[in-house]
C-alpha cells in the first residue's frame, strides 16, 4: 500500500479506543500518534505534522471536535491535512462541508464516519483520503 | 388550563351549595386568586392590565401602581411595542377566541433568566365577542433547568457508553476481518481480545455506576458489609483494569501499605470507589508520572489515599468537586462528573468521610496551597514563581472499623455497620 509509513494523528478522549485504533492502523503499516484532548492535539501538531487526522466530534465539551477542525482548517500550516471525523452526526442535518464557508454550520472535515466504527470500514475511509484527497465534500443544498 | 378551570368549578360548587357564608362572590373570587401561586392578570383588547393578583406582581417584579392600567408588554418585557403574535398567547387568545399557551423567557431586575409558562383564556361576552383575556403565568424555571439537566445527562451517558462500545467494536471487527487478521501480529491479537473484553466490562461498570448513582440519590442503595481483603480483592483488580491507560500514558502506580488490609465493608461498592479514584488519578495525572496509593489499616479505622501529579484542583473547588456532575476540567479531559459524587455517597454509607487536597509538589513532597501560602518564605519561592511548580491532587477516604466481635454480632442480628437491617446484595 502506498500509504504505508504515513503518520496518522488520532484525537479522541477515550484512551482505550485510541489504543485499539492505533493497534489496527500500525498493523496495517501506518505510524500513529495520539491526543486525548484538543490541547494535546495542538501540542502534537507543533512537533510533527501528520498525513491524516482522525478526530472525535465530542470530547469533553459537546461538539468540541468541530472547534478543533475549524481551527485547523483556518491555519495555513494544517489546512491541507485531511480530517476524518468520528461522529454521531445525523446525516440529514445540513452541515456545510465547503472549504470556505466559515459560518456556524461550517464543518470543514474531509470525510466522516459513525461511531462505533468497524476496523475495515475505518481503513477504507483512511485509504480513500490518503489516496485521492477529500472523499465526499457536502454542500448545504444536498 | 386544568388548574384554573378546576378552581373556577370549585368556586361555582361553593356558590350553588351556599357554602359561601360571610363571603360575597367578588370577595370569595378575590380570596381564591390572591392565594394562588400562579400570577393571574386580566387584560383588555389594548393589552392593558385591568387587574391582577399579588403573585403576578411578584413574578413581574413590579409595584402594583406600575402594573394596573399599564401595557402588559411594558410590564413583562420592558418593551414599548407588543410581542409578535407568534410568541404572545394573549394576542392569540383574542384572535382565535380560544385558550393559548406559550413558554416565555423573562429577565428579572437582577438580569436572572426565568422560564415562564404563560396561558391566556378568553373571557367571552354574551354575544360571543372577547373583550378581555385572563393571563395565567407560572414560573417553570426549576422544571426547565431539571429537563435541561436531564437531557444533558442522557446525552453524556450515551456518549460515554458509545465510546466504550467503540473500543470493543474496533478490536473485534479487526480480528474477524480476513485481511486484517493476517497483518496484525499474533501477540497483538491476544491483547486485542483482552482489550475488547476489558472495554465491555468497563461498559458494565459504567452502567452500574449510573444505576448506583440513581439508587443512591433515591435512598434505595442497599448495603452488604463483609470482611474483605481490600488490597487483593479491590485495589489490585482496579490496577489491572487500568494497566492499558497507564502504559499508554507511561505512568506507573505505586502501592504503599501499612497495617492490615482486612476491612469490614461492602466489597462491590468499594470497587466503585477505588476504580473511580484510581481512574481519576490516571486521567488527570501528567504523562510519565507516578500515582501513589496508600493503604493504612488500623484497629479503629481504615484509610486509603490516591495522589497524582497533574493539573491539581483549584482551592475553591475542593469541596464542590464531590457534587454530582461537577468537574474540575480546565484541559477538557472529560468525564461524567458522577464518579466523585458516588465515592462520597458510598464512603458516607460506611460511616466514613472523603476529602480532597491539592497544592504543589516541592522537592517531591506534597504541600497544600494553604500551607504554601503560609510558609512561602520557608520554600524560597518568589511571588508568582509557583506557577512553574508541579501540582498534586490527593483524595483520602477514612472508614471507621469496628472490632470483630461487634462485626459478628451485627451480622448475626442482620444489621449493617450503622445498625440498619442488612439487605441482600443487589449488585447483579
Amino acid at each position: 500500500m502506498e500509504e504505508r509509513g504515513k503518520l496518522i494523528l488520532i484525537v479522541d478522549d477515550d484512551p482505550s479506543f485510541v489504543e485499539a485504533t492505533s493497534r489496527v492502523l500500525e498493523g496495517c503499516g501506518y505510524r500513529t500518534t495520539a491526543a486525548l484532548s484538543p490541547g494535546e492535539c495542538y501540542e502534537r501538531l507543533e512537533s510533527e505534522l501528520p498525513d491524516l487526522i482522525i478526530l472525535d466530534v465530542m470530547m469533553a465539551r459537546l461538539n468540541s471536535g468541530f472547534d478543533v477542525c475549524r481551527k485547523l482548517k483556518k491555519d495555513v500550516k494544517t489546512k491541507h491535512i485531511p480530517i476524518l471525523m468520528l461522529t454521531a452526526i445525523d446525516k440529514t442535518y445540513p452541515f456545510d462541508f465547503g472549504s470556505e464557508a466559515g459560518d456556524e454550520d461550517w464543518l470543514p472535515v474531509d470525510d466522516y464516519v459513525d461511531k462505533p466504527v468497524e476496523a475495515p470500514v475505518l481503513l477504507s475511509h483512511i485509504q480513500r483520503l490518503l489516496g485521492k484527497g477529500p472523499a465526499h465534500p457536502r454542500s448545504k443544498t444536498e | 388550563m386544568v388548574y384554573l378551570n378546576g378552581l373556577l368549578t370549585h368556586f361555582l360548587v361553593w356558590h350553588v351549595e351556599g357554602v359561601m357564608g360571610d363571603y360575597n362572590e367578588e370577595s370569595l373570587a378575590r380570596m381564591i386568586l390572591e392565594s394562588m401561586e400562579d400570577g393571574v392578570a386580566v387584560l383588555d383588547r389594548n393589552l392593558k392590565i385591568v387587574r391582577c393578583n399579588r403573585s403576578y406582581l411578584r413574578l413581574t417584579d413590579v409595584a402594583s401602581e406600575q402594573v394596573v392600567g399599564e401595557y402588559c408588554y411594558r410590564v413583562s418585557h420592558g418593551t414599548e411595542v407588543p410581542c409578535p403574535e407568534s410568541t404572545c398567547p394573549v394576542i392569540q387568545a383574542f384572535r382565535a377566541r380560544k385558550p393559548s399557551k406559550v413558554m416565555h423567557t423573562h429577565y428579572d431586575t437582577k438580569g436572572e433568566v426565568h422560564h415562564m409558562d404563560v396561558v391566556a383564556f378568553p373571557i367571552r361576552n354574551k354575544d360571543g365577542t372577547v373583550s378581555q383575556v385572563v393571563e395565567v403565568v407560572r414560573d417553570e424555571t426549576e422544571l426547565y433547568e431539571l429537563n435541561k439537566h436531564l437531557n444533558w445527562v442522557v446525552g453524556f451517558v450515551a456518549h460515554e457508553l458509545k465510546g466504550t462500545l467503540g473500543t470493543a467494536v474496533m478490536n473485534i471487527s479487526a480480528l474477524v476481518d480476513e485481511r486484517l487478521s493476517k497483518v496484525i501480529p499474533e501477540d497483538k491479537q491476544g491483547e486485542m481480545l483482552l482489550a475488547a473484553l476489558s472495554s465491555l466490562k468497563l461498559m458494565h461498570d459504567m452502567i452500574r455506576n449510573y444505576l448506583v448513582s440513581s439508587k443512591a440519590k433515591a435512598g434505595q442503595l442497599q448495603f452488604n458489609q463483609t470482611t474483605v481483603n481490600i488490597k487483593r480483592d479491590v485495589l489490585e483488580p482496579a490496577m489491572t483494569a487500568l494497566q492499558p491507560v497507564l502504559s499508554k500514558r507511561r505512568m506507573n502506580l505505586a502501592i504503599r501499605t501499612s497495617g492490615s488490609s482486612i476491612v469490614f465493608c461492602d466489597k462491590e461498592l468499594m470497587k466503585i470507589v477505588f476504580n473511580n479514584l484510581i481512574n481519576n488519578g490516571a486521567k488527570y495525572g501528567r504523562e510519565r508520572t507516578q500515582i501513589v496509593c496508600c493503604l493504612k489499616g488500623e484497629k479503629e479505622s481504615f484509610q486509603f489515599s490516591v495522589l497524582n501529579q497533574g493539573i491539581g484542583i483549584p482551592q475553591d473547588k475542593l469541596e464542590a468537586i464531590f457534587d454530582e456532575f461537577t468537574r474540575c476540567d480546565p484541559l477538557g479531559i472529560g468525564g461524567t462528573g458522577i464518579g466523585l459524587f458516588l465515592v462520597k455517597k458510598i464512603v458516607e454509607m460506611h460511616g466514613g468521610s472523603v476529602t480532597a487536597q491539592s497544592g504543589y509538589l516541592i522537592d517531591g513532597n506534597p504541600v497544600t496551597y494553604a500551607s504554601f501560602l503560609a510558609n512561602r518564605a520557608k520554600y524560597g519561592i518568589a511571588d508568582g514563581e509557583e506557577t512553574g511548580l508541579p501540582k498534586f491532587a490527593r483524595f483520602t477516604l477514612t472508614i471507621p472499623q469496628m472490632g470483630r466481635r461487634k462485626q459478628r454480632a451485627k451480622r448475626e442480628k442482620g444489621e449493617d455497620q450503622d445498625g440498619r437491617e442488612r439487605k441482600t446484595d443487589p449488585h447483579s
